[in-house]
Formats: structure tokens, C-alpha cells, sequence
């Protein structure tokens, strides 16, 4: 048998990593995804009721919204069997767009939403187990609860599905652009590692009574990039779109209690080049507002046309502008390999860039200081006028790797040194490797430290996904699945058993 | 020679051919071309033509002509395996999940990876042995635990298969705040008492046993290891090396200081024999030399031996035959077991004893010539051990000086001279070493002495001159009388 020589076995599983920026989906056994698209979602003004797109094969399931409208509703309750078969007989469902050919282009009245939002919980401690209970808390309404303030130790901040149909859109677009049929594939699903009981449960609640898959799986990020760099103990950073977090895993599993993080990564770094941008005097155009431009000299004001477009909403704005800015943010920031030092780093090359609206100039220092703010809190760029939000103060990234390492067993701490995995995309900027061990060494030197941050971008940027393709063609995998019969039998409990 | 011309531009033979000899020329030559075709060939392969011709018409073995490779005969093969697409159970799992996968239509055996699930024993405990054995146990926090916690701590054990580092971050028991090294602690203390009331074997017992203390002294102790400074490290680290350096050089003294009391001590032997000779206490042992022996002419040996025995009985000849260079044969026979390297007083002692069956010495040393000995013919100047090839431009220098002309051999080479020659140089070399030691001896002392100097002026202590016997040191023997110093 053939499957002795790799331990692997295909069951044609799909694999879904759905990030707080970008979804990742595909096949399970192969390198790379089949398709990832923004983590964004599209709701047009009208609303209503549309026929689906002729070209994308509507999904026996997958009615919007049912069962994730109460934001964060009681999971257990049974499929009766009448709400299957709306859901069955349903072909129609609202419109949404979701994939970059929907998303980007611009429509008028098309608010942007992610599924994932930042919310406030509070970790509460109930028989045998940590639960954390969500409250509703976005960023805007954070200013609100003054009273939270004197008690904010107490708070967990998370990012989690707070938007359920926003996220079973995504989940429908990844089973269209796969075309396949959800109830005929094995699904497993990354999760981030600090996903709280009740987000869990109502996965596989989702998993099983919406999209009826025949078994499911949900595996802890960390954990698929630590397998994904070929290791079953290591300390995980990850520092994706939105949160940047240290997770020790050992022998596959996570250890919660010494998992640090913090909502400093990628959107972070974008918003502090906005900021620079916009202390240097720089108007950030987004290209959908460019209609024309003509070349102009380095550091003159652009000479372009407005295009107009009318009833544009303030999130398609937001995007959009984020989008630009993270251009500028991957074509020219750089990390400082070692120490911020001004003399040297101004002695480093400089680097022109163009503007959608033709401004350009060249960049220097501001390249890396950009990114400074990762690793030394301080010189970080306040917004003055967007109210704080709330948030705890930063630590520097290597601090939140130590942080969570000496929060390991003694003996683990030599193991983790030497297996510090880097993931996501912002672990990408130019340097911050080399940073990041630079520092680690400096600061542990009783340790041997050793960085594993592969090589290609497509490795680190899919590391999670990479990770949940492997185990789920592994021949040894697929006992450790939740079969349909499982959860009828045990129901959302069963998220118990998966660690 | 037309045809030739026309071989050469290969070119068809003249079509009227002038004389039968060209013909039957042309036609030998036709018929060696055709035989001569095939090496022809293998030139094309990149052999040099000499090497062919040497290697002849036999294919060199290496030569391995690049082909392509056949086509593979499709029409003989069976037909391709069949692969289905089938559904499995896999014996692992407790419920009924089917999922599908490609197989041979013909591989009909169990899921292959189930063979892989092994569950962990545990030793585990019933209701009946909690009450009798694991509610006695009594161990200093044995009171904290209850049944409901200790089932807890259980279930997680079995739940992630006893990784303790996992269990120790999942466990949250109501009241009660854990380290893992508590519940280590509860786990192998449950374990030892069971299997110990199981009456168990020995062997078993053994690894369940958890000493606490031990452990968090030991992690304790690794958490102050861990917080060193990287300054801390660094000295650390340059004092072990420092500690080694120092343990190389000592070592690397007393060998020195070895190899210079054995110099001195073979010296002061030599020195006694020089002047045993010096008295002429006895003059011979020309004849006896190991070329003789080696010649294999046994009459000349027996008649050899047999003067050698004369002359041991007669006692005329005091004089040992080590002194004469190891002139007795090697053991072609049994009469030449006189140890030639003995001390002068134990020589005397055993020449007395027994002069025939005297037995060899342990730290017998045989003459170089005697050492160098082996078989066949040879000239016995080719013995001479050559001199250290570091002083042999002084060697060869003190000897001219000495009025020695042929420094690299003996003029005459008979077995007295060279005996004497191999002395001679032994004795130039030994001078040359111990010169080099009485100089670094000097040295040390000067630095000694510059130092003590310099502490002394620091110190601005009355001016007290170096100690006499220091003095004395640098004197005529200073490597003995330094060596004897450092030694006692």
C-alpha cells in the first residue's frame, strides 16, 4: 500500500482558514489554496431577495442568516425538521458580494462588513472550565462603557465571529468558488487559538446543521502552522491582519494559559503609515476616486481628476483607502534589523513610490519607523482625533514572545527557544525576522534561539492553511474527526473533544 | 603507393589496376578497414587512440556506450492496476463514519492506519480501591484532593494521554489552583499505592515514583540558570576556558619536566659508561656484530658464540656488551639474552649470578643499532639511527668541530666505529637538548627575577638581593639544579 511509505490518505477534505482579513480555502492534501479572498462582505442597500448568480451553483443549504441572527444565540438547540427543509427547498437567498471581482469594484449603497469583529469579554470561571462571555462590544461602542475602564484587567479582548451571516457568506462563497457540494466533504476548520466556547460551538452547530457536512473538524491555527513548519512543539507567532499572539504548542496542543496577545499586526502597521502619511501632508487617494492622473516630479502635489462617485459608503471608503495604504505598506516598509538607530538606518537606500493618484516621493527613514512601533511601543503615532479605543498598551513583539515563554514550564522554555515559528503575513515585511531573533538574543541569552520562518511568501502567508491540509490527508487523521452521528448523539458538547 | 594516396583521400581504387601486387594490396588493406571498423567506433566514444591501441580490441570494462533507453514494450504488460473510488469505516472510531478514499480494486484488508490508535494504559482505579488504597494515602497535600477532583485530573490524563504540560493548562478545578507538579505528584502517588496494593511486579514500581520536592527544587534552580545576564554567561564561560587553559598547560609541564629528568638520568648512566671506558677497562667486541648474525652464516655464529662464552667465563671482559653497541646477534640464539641496558651495579649483579641464563630485563634497552635490526642483508652503516632532523645542521656542526669528517657516516664502518659514531652523536644531541633547557630555564629565571625585581620596587621594600641559592641555580648545571628544586 502505498500510503504506508507518506501516512497519507485523501478523503477529499476541504480545508478553510477564515482570517480577520483574508479566507483561505481549498483542498485538503494540496500546497496551496484554491482560492482566498477578503474576509469582507458585501450587502447591497436594496436587500432584498435576488436570484443567485446564474454562474455560481447555488448550495442546497446555506440559508443567510437563520441561525446567526440573535448575534450570540444558545447553541444546543436540535435541527427540527422542518427548519431543514425551508432550508432545503430555499434556492434563493440575499444578495451578497464576496471575492475581490464583487468586492472591489465600486457599487453605489454597498456597505462592507467583516464577520469577524473585535469584541470585549470577560472570562468567567464555571465548573471544570474557562468560559469567556462575549458582550457586544465593538470598538465605537467602547467609549461608551466608561464604567469598563477601572476593571479592564478583567477583559479579554477577542476577535471573533460576531456578524454569523456575514460569515456563513463567506462559508458559501468558498463551497461556490470550490464548487463543490458541502454536504460531500469532510471540512476542517482553523480557528484562531483563543476562540472562546461559544464561538466554537456555534461553528459546528453551523458545520453541521446548515451546511450538513458529513464530519468536521476545527484545529487551532497555531497549532496547523507549527505542523505546517514540520514541528508538534513550538512557540507560534503569529502576527496576521489583525492580532499579533504567541502561542506555545506542545505535542499538538495549545497552551491556553500562556497564550499573549495583543491587537497589534498588519492593520495596525497600515494605520501608523497613514498616520505618517498624513504628518508628512500626504493625501492618500484611493484609485477608485482617480480618474485620470498625469506624471508629476517627486514630492510636487499630484495633478489628477476626482471621479465621481456618488453614494459611496463610508466602509467600501475605508476599504478601499486600506487598500492603498497597505500597498504602500508592503512595497516600502522595512524593518530595522537590529536596534532603531536614526544615523545608520538614514544611511539605508531610499525607496520612490507612486501613489493611485500619481503623488510620489521618495522614503527613507520614515520606512522604518513605520514599523518601529511593533517592537518599541513608543514610537507609535496617536490619532488624535479617533477616541482611544480602548485597548491594552502595546508590549514590543519579542516581549510578548518572552512573555508567553516564561509563562511555560521551565522545562519547556528550552524547547521553545529554539522552534519560534513565524506566520502571517506581517511576519512578511522585509527584516523582521532578523529582528525578532536579533532581539530574542539579546534578551534570552541562556537559550539557544532559533527563528523557523520559511521562506516563500505563500508558505508563511498559508501557513494555517498549509498545516490543516496536511492533517486532514494524514491517514491517522481520520479517526479524530466529529461525524454527523457524534453531534446528533452528543450535540455542541462535542466541542469538548476537540482540544 | 598510389593506393595509399587514394586511401588516405579515401577514394575508390584505381579502376585498372597496373599490377596484380596492388591489387591484392588495395584488397588486404579493404579487408583490414573492414576489421578495423569496430574500434573505429569505439574512438567516437572519446578514447584517446594510444590508450585503445593499448587496451587492444577486448571492450574496457568502464566503457559503457550512451544508448537511449528502449521504449517500454507496453503490449507485454498486464493491464493498468484498477484504482476505485470506495467507501471505508475505519476500526479506530466508535461510530459509523464512512469516508471515502482511492484503493486497489484488489486491496480488500482493514483500514491501514487504525492499526495505528493505541490507547494509553493507565493504571487506574476503582471505586472499591479508592476507599481502601488511595483515600490512606499520606502524602503532605494527599488532604487536598477529593474523589471528584482526583476523577477531574483523570479524565484529563486519559483526554490528552498523559502530556502533563497539557494537562497542567487545561486544568481548572473549581477552589483549587494546581501546578503540575502537584498533580504529578497525585497521579504517581495514586499509581505507586495501587500497584503496590496489586502486589505488582518490581519492576513496574519503579518508574512510578515522583519526588516533589526534588522537582521543584530542580525547576527552581533551572529558573536561576535561565536568568543569567548575558554578561554573566560570558564570564562564565571565559573562566572555563581560562580553567582549561590552565589544566593544558600544566599538563604539558610536567611532561616537559618528565622528558628532562629522564634526559638527565639516561645522561648521568652515559656518563658513567664514558668513564668506565675511559679507564680501559677492556677493549673489544669487534667481532660480534649484528651484520654477522644477520649473514645467517651459522658456523660464524657458533664460533662467535662460542668466543663470546670463552671470554664471559675467562671474566677477562668486564665491560658489558650494551657498551659495545649491542654487538651479540639477535635472537638467532639463545646466548645473547644478556640484557645490554642494565644499570651498571645490576649488570654486575646478574653477569655474576648466572651468566648464561640470565634473564632480560624488563626495561631492557638495546642499542639503537640493536633496535633497528631486521632481516637480510644490509650494510651496517644503513643502521645508524639518522639525528633529530631539527639539530642536525648543529649535530653535524659540533661533530666537524670535533674533527669528525663524514658526519652522515662513518668513514671506516666497522662495528667499533659505528658504535662509537652513534655514541658521538647521541651525545651531541643530549648536549643540544639540555642546552635548550638550561636556556629556557635561564629565561624563566630572568622573568622570575625581573618580576621579583619589579614587586620588590613596588613594594619600595628595603633592597634585598635574589636568594643565593637562586643564583646558584643559573649556574653550571641549571636545568638539574632548578629541576631537583621544582621536583622535591
Amino acid at each position: 500500500m502505498s500510503t504506508a511509505t507518506y501516512g497519507g490518505d485523501e478523503v477529499s477534505a476541504l480545508v478553510f482558514d477564515i482570517g480577520s482579513s483574508t479566507s483561505k480555502v481549498g483542498y485538503a492534501g494540496e500546497d496551496t489554496p484554491k482560492a482566498v479572498f477578503p474576509s469582507w462582505v458585501g450587502y447591497p442597500a436594496t436587500n432584498g431577495v435576488e436570484a443567485m448568480d446564474v454562474d455560481e451553483p447555488a448550495p442546497a443549504s446555506g440559508s443567510g442568516g437563520l441561525v446567526g441572527e440573535g448575534g450570540s444565540g444558545d447553541g444546543a438547540d436540535a435541527p427540527t425538521p422542518d427548519v431543514v427543509a425551508a432550508k432545503k427547498d430555499r434556492r434563493q437567498k440575499p444578495l451578497r458580494y464576496v471575492g475581490e471581482t464583487e468586492l472591489y469594484p465600486w457599487k453605489p449603497n454597498v456597505e462592507l462588513k467583516n464577520p469577524l469583529k473585535d469584541c470585549v469579554g470577560m472570562s468567567v470561571r464555571v465548573y471544570g472550565q474557562t468560559h469567556i462571555k462575549v458582550m457586544r462590544l465593538a470598538n465605537e461602542a467602547a467609549t461608551e462603557s466608561g464604567a469598563l475602564t477601572p476593571i479592564r484587567d478583567a477583559f479579554v479582548f477577542l476577535r471573533i465571529v460576531e456578524d454569523w451571516d456575514a460569515y456563513e457568506a463567506l462559508w458559501d462563497h468558498a463551497f461556490a468558488r470550490l464548487r463543490v457540494e458541502s454536504s460531500e466533504h469532510p471540512l476542517l476548520l482553523s480557528e484562531p487559538s483563543w476562540n472562546p466556547r461559544e464561538s466554537r460551538e456555534k461553528l459546528i452547530e453551523l458545520a453541521f446543521e446548515t451546511y450538513d457536512v458529513p464530519c468536521f473538524y476545527l484545529a487551532r491555527s497555531a497549532v496547523l502552522a507549527a505542523f505546517a513548519s514540520g514541528r508538534s512543539t513550538a512557540l507560534v507567532l503569529d502576527s496576521g491582519g489583525h492580532m499579533t499572539c504567541a502561542v506555545p504548542v506542545v505535542d499538538g496542543y495549545v497552551l491556553k494559559k500562556a497564550l499573549q496577545k495583543q491587537p497589534y499586526a498588519g492593520n495596525f502597521v497600515s494605520n501608523q503609515a497613514l498616520l505618517h502619511l498624513t504628518a508628512q501632508g500626504i493625501n492618500v487617494t484611493p484609485q477608485y476616486l482617480v480618474s485620470n492622473k498625469s506624471a508629476v516630479d517627486a514630492g510636487q502635489p499630484p495633478r489628477f481628476d476626482l471621479r465621481e462617485r456618488p453614494n459611496t459608503s463610508a466602509s467600501y471608503h475605508k476599504l478601499a483607502l486600506d487598500r492603498a495604504v497597505d500597498e504602500f505598506k508592503e512595497t516600502v516598509c522595512h524593518v530595522s534589523e537590529t536596534a532603531f538607530n536614526e544615523t545608520a538606518l538614514n544611511a539605508r537606500p531610499v525607496k520612490n513610490y507612486e501613489f493611485p493618484d500619481g503623488y510620489n516621493n521618495i522614503f527613507g527613514i520614515e520606512r522604518f519607523k513605520i514599523t518601529e512601533s511593533l517592537f518599541k511601543p513608543s514610537y507609535m503615532l496617536r490619532d488624535s482625533q479617533q477616541p482611544p479605543d480602548g485597548n491594552p498598551a502595546p508590549v514590543s513583539i519579542t516581549q510578548l514572545v518572552q512573555n508567553s515563554i516564561a509563562l511555560c514550564d521551565p522545562d519547556l522554555r528550552s524547547q521553545l527557544y529554539p522552534n519560534v515559528v513565524l506566520t502571517g503575513a506581517s511576519t512578511l515585511l522585509p527584516g523582521f525576522a532578523d529582528r525578532v531573533h536579533h532581539e530574542l538574543l539579546s534578551a534570552a541569552p541562556g537559550f539557544k534561539t532559533k527563528i523557523q520562518a520559511a521562506g516563500q511568501t505563500t508558505e508563511r502567508r498559508f501557513s494555517p492553511w498549509i498545516g490543516g491540509s496536511i492533517l486532514a490527508s494524514l491517514g491517522t487523521f481520520h479517526q479524530m474527526w466529529v461525524s454527523k452521528e457524534e453531534y446528533a448523539e452528543i450535540g455542541v458538547n462535542v466541542e469538548k473533544r476537540l482540544h | 603507393m598510389n593506393g595509399d594516396i587514394r586511401d588516405i583521400l579515401q577514394l575508390e581504387p584505381a579502376g585498372d589496376p597496373s599490377a596484380a601486387g596492388g591489387v591484392t594490396t588495395s584488397s588486404i588493406r579493404k579487408a583490414a578497414r573492414a576489421s578495423s571498423d569496430k574500434p573505429k567506433d569505439k574512438k567516437s566514444d572519446g578514447m584517446a587512440r594510444e590508450l585503445l591501441s593499448l587496451v587492444g580490441g577486448a571492450p574496457p570494462l568502464v566503457l559503457v556506450k550512451k544508448k537511449y533507453k528502449a521504449r517500454p514494450n507496453f503490449s507485454k504488460q498486464t493491464k493498468a492496476a484498477e484504482w476505485v473510488w470506495r467507501k471505508f469505516s475505519n476500526p479506530a472510531r466508535t461510530d459509523k463514519l464512512e469516508l471515502q478514499h482511492w484503493v486497489k480494486a484488489t486491496d480488500n484488508e482493514d483500514y491501514y492506519f487504525a492499526k495505528f490508535n493505541k490507547p494509553l494504559e493507565m493504571v487506574r482505579y476503582d471505586d472499591a480501591e479508592y476507599e481502601s488504597t488511595v483515600k490512606q494515602l499520606k502524602y503532605p497535600g494527599a488532604s487536598s484532593w477529593t474523589r471528584e477532583e482526583t476523577d477531574y485530573l483523570y479524565s484529563l490524563l486519559l483526554q490528552y494521554d498523559l502530556r502533563w504540560y497539557v494537562v497542567a493548562d487545561r486544568y481548572a478545578w473549581e477552589g483549587s489552583v494546581r501546578s503540575i507538579d502537584d498533580l504529578k505528584e497525585r497521579y504517581y502517588a495514586i499509581s505507586h499505592a495501587l500497584l503496590t496494593a496489586r502486589n505488582s511486579a518490581a519492576p513496574e514500581l519503579t518508574s512510578y515514583v515522583f519526588n516533589k520536592a526534588h522537582e521543584v527544587e530542580r525547576k527552581k534552580n533551572l529558573e536561576i540558570l535561565y536568568a543569567r545576564t548575558k554578561e554573566q554567561i560570558d564570564e562564565e564561560e571565559k573562566l572555563f576556558y581560562e580553567l582549561k587553559r590552565r589544566e593544558a598547560k600544566e599538563e604539558r609541564m610536567a611532561k616537559e619536566r618528565e622528558a628532562v629528568w629522564h634526559l638527565l638520568r639516561e645522561n648521568e648512566h652515559k656518563g658513567i659508561a664514558v668513564q668506565r671506558e675511559l679507564a680501559g677497562l677492556s677493549a673489544s667486541g669487534g667481532l660480534l656484530s649484528g651484520a654477522h648474525a644477520a649473514a645467517g652464516g651459522h658456523a660464524v655464529v657458533d664460533k662467535n658464540l662460542e668466543k663470546l662464552k670463552k671470554r664471559k667465563i675467562g671474566g677477562s671482559s668486564r665491560r658489558s656488551l650494551s657498551e659495545d653497541g649491542g654487538s651479540v646477534g639477535p635472537a638467532t640464539s639463545g646466548a645473547n639474552a644478556e640484557s645490554p641496558g642494565l644499570t651498571s651495579s645490576a649488570r654486575k649483579k646478574s653477569r655474576v649470578k648466572d651468566e648464561l641464563h640470565a634473564t632480560p630485563e624488563p626495561d631492557a634497552d638495546p642499542s639503537p643499532m640493536m633496535r633497528k635490526m631486521g632481516a637480510g642483508v644490509f650494510a651496517r652503516s644503513q643502521k645508524i639511527p639518522p639525528p633529530k632532523a631539527l639539530n642536525l645542521a648543529r649535530i653535524t656542526e659540533m661533530m666537524h668541530e670535533l674533527g669528525v669528517k663524514h658526519t652522515a657516516k662513518p668513514h671506516m664502518p666497522t662495528a667499533a666505529v659505528c658504535d662509537k659514531f652513534v655514541e658521538l652523536q647521541t651525545n651531541c644531541q643530549i648536549i643540544l637538548e639540555i642546552k635548550k633547557a638550561s636556556d629556557r630555564l635561564d629565561y624563566e629565571l630572568d622573568k622570575l627575577r625581573a618580576r621579583a625585581r619589579s614587586v620588590e620596587r613596588d613594594a619600595d621594600a628595603p633592597d634585598t638581593p635574589v636568594p643565593a641559592g637562586r643564583k646558584r641555580g643559573s649556574g653550571a648545571t641549571p636545568a638539574a639544579g632548578s629541576l631537583k628544586k621544582t621536583r622535591i
